[in-house]
């Protein structure tokens, strides 16, 4: 099922969406929020089979990045092409956020691109950063959205903007298919094995990305790597040695813009529509700190997690490129 | 549970029957007819009648929330044939132009169509839509009741341009109800999978209760505790509630700091079973 925004009519970029799927049934819709996130919606019944949307982004097309989200830049923000994603990884915080599990995509990238250039204007002269994972995966999707390619074409014109993709998928042709670009940093997520079997639904396995990143990187392409959220476990310190150990092992330390790291943590009202949606879940019953506002591992714990984390990247990667997430 | 919505006790004949379903010897606004967790109602013509009927049944049925609430009945349409059985993926108040989108997520293999409401019988059939008299009342009333995803309008095609509406028999709407018994029993069934494992999901230890009349908790001591006895239940699947140490607690405080003493110990597995 796709819904469509009446007013997109004949926009090309839907046009070419809508053909991928000659045999979907198209419903039209003034606006997309008509569809997506009314009252008495389950993310979770809705998971099983998500309906695509496709509509046009109005207001609110650069957001200011929520502080602790920067790799080292001072001007951070994002942007959504897309509310949602393709994969269902428990801890997801867009199952908090919305009540559809629906994919909506904003066809209208070239306001993005306006939107970027007044960002840019308004640091008349600075860099600034663009995060473009936050509201979804940046390439899961990528290849129904053409996204990527467009975002690159973007920031191919604009030196001053630096774009990070983050994602946890294999989807990577449309860099493989230029020339990489000294503004972008394509950053991948990792979790354990045992985290990512156990909470990470959907996400192609730890190899097929390590190949992807593998590929980028020969490509020339710069790698951001992301461990956040940390995963607290019994066995957490052999776990996530043996992560750290088969991650580095693939990409040239040469290759790696950064490495940033956070423990789980989710804002009070969305762990409790976690908790809700998925009551049976371990990790939502494990050792976490349920009293605070921002929910996350006891503090203990979660030092104990970080620190050791710390540790371990820090043996791997020079200090000016290892990050920690501040909650 | 699921919920059968008809406007017309010749198209709930079939349901009734395929059902084996009882008419509800409880007085009741609307005629009910029930077989353990699966009601059927018919509400007469008409949106009010299917506002009406559908609240009456949440209160007759105990107010279950997470049911399955299916409006099934006949439907014109400009040209679909005769007999096809749609799920209506917009649902459209002609009178008001208020219009809802129920979501198409557990309704395979039915194929959807527009579905208008409207006040008298359309026999012009001017566009794609199918047309009914109740959708519109029942959709916003039952969506009070349920999740969107369960709440569902399935029509069956009973008169077109070249098929008009007069030569539609009483035996007639029962037969083009009758041909789709099975599949509309199976999406109910369906959603209603669904939809339980939503609530036995919530469900909690039946401990719990035995705790309540126990010690007197206050409010938030109870989700406390129903949230650390869901807790325990994930991290230590199969083990009793009421250990040693919770039942020599002697207050609802000391319960609570027993459960929690027992989860702090249990080592973190991100899989259980
Ligand atoms: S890949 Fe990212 S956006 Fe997608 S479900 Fe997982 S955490 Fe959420």
């Amino acid at each position: 099922m796709i819904y469509i925004e009446d007013a997109l009519g004949g926009h090309p970029r839907a046009q070419r969406i809508l053909a991928r799927f000659p045999q979907a049934t198209r419903v039209g819709c003034a606006r997309y929020t008509e569809v997506f996130n009314p009252r008495a919606q389950n993310f979770r019944l809705q998971k099983r089979d998500p309906a695509l949307l496709l509509a046009h982004k109005h207001r609110r097309l650069v957001l200011p990045a929520p502080p602790g989200y920067g790799i080292g830049g001072t001007h951070n923000y994002y942007f959504s092409h897309m509310l949602n994603c393709v994969y269902d990884c428990r801890y997801c915080f867009l199952q908090g956020m919305f009540r559809s599990a629906h994919y909506v995509v904003f066809v209208n990238y070239e306001d993005f691109a306006t939107a970027i250039d007044s960002t840019l204007a308004r640091h008349d002269g600075d860099h600034c950063w663009f995060f473009s994972g936050y509201d979804c995966d940046s390439l899961a999707y990528d290849p129904v959205t053409g996204f990527a390619e467009w975002a690159l074409e973007c920031f191919a014109r604009r030196p001053r903007a630096h774009l990070e993709l983050r994602t946890k998928s294999t989807q990577i042709r449309s860099l493989l298919a230029r020339e990489p670009l000294p503004n972008v940093v394509v950053a991948f997520s990792f979790t354990p094995a045992g985290a990512h079997a156990a909470l990470e639904h959907k996400v192609p396995s730890l190899n097929k990305r390590l190949a992807a990143l593998r590929k980028l990187a020969d490509a020339g392409w710069r790698i951001g790597l992301r461990f956040d959220p940390l995963i607290y476990s019994a066995g957490y310190a052999a776990d996530y040695r043996q992560l750290f150990e088969q991650v580095f092992a693939a990409v040239p330390g040469s290759s790696v813009h950064s490495v940033s790291f956070g423990a789980f943590r989710l804002p009070r009202d969305f762990f409790k529509t976690l908790v809700s949606l998925y009551p049976r879940e371990p990790l939502f019953a494990g050792p976490l700190d349920t009293a605070a506002a921002t929910i996350g591992y006891r503090n203990d714990l979660e030092a104990e997690l970080l620190d050791f984390c710390e540790v371990q990247l820090r043996d791997r990667v020079n200090a000016d490129r290892l990050f920690r997430c501040l909650p | 549970m699921i919920v059968f919505l008809m406007a017309m006790r010749e198209e709930a004949l079939p349901l009734i029957g395929y059902l084996g379903l009882q008419r509800s010897k409880q007085p009741t606004l609307f005629p009910v007819f029930r077989n353990g967790d699966t009601w059927l109602t018919v509400s007469g013509v008409g949106k009010v009648n299917a506002a009406a009927a559908a609240t009456a049944l949440f209160h007759v049925a105990q107010q279950a929330r997470d049911a399955v609430w299916l409006n099934v009945g006949i439907a014109g349409h400009a040209d679909l044939p005769v007999g096809t059985l749609r799920s209506a993926h917009t649902v459209t108040d002609r009178a008001s132009g208020a219009r809802w989108y129920p979501p198409q997520v557990l309704l395979a293999g039915i194929a959807s169509s527009p579905l208008t409401s409207v006040d008298t019988p359309e026999l012009g059939y001017p566009d794609e839509s199918l047309y009914d008299m109740e959708g519109a009342g029942f959709y916003p009333a039952a969506l009070r009741c349920s999740t969107a995803e369960a709440v569902q309008c399935l029509k069956v095609v009973s008169d077109t341009r070249e098929h008009s509406v007069e030569h539609l028999s009483p035996r007639r709407i029962g037969e083009l109800i009758d041909a789709h018994r099975e599949a509309i029993a199976d999406t109910g069934a369906a959603l209603r999978e669904a939809t339980d494992s939503l609530r036995s999901a919530r469900d909690t230890d039946p401990d719990v209760a035995a705790l309540l009349t126990r010690h007197r908790f206050s409010v938030t001591q109870q989700r406390q505790l129903t949230r650390l006895a869901q807790r325990l239940a994930v991290r230590a699947p199969g083990q009793p509630l009421i250990d040693e140490a919770v039942a020599r607690a002697r207050s609802s405080r000391a319960v609570l700091r027993a459960l929690q003493q027992r989860l702090d110990t249990l080592p973190m597995q991100l899989r259980t079973g």
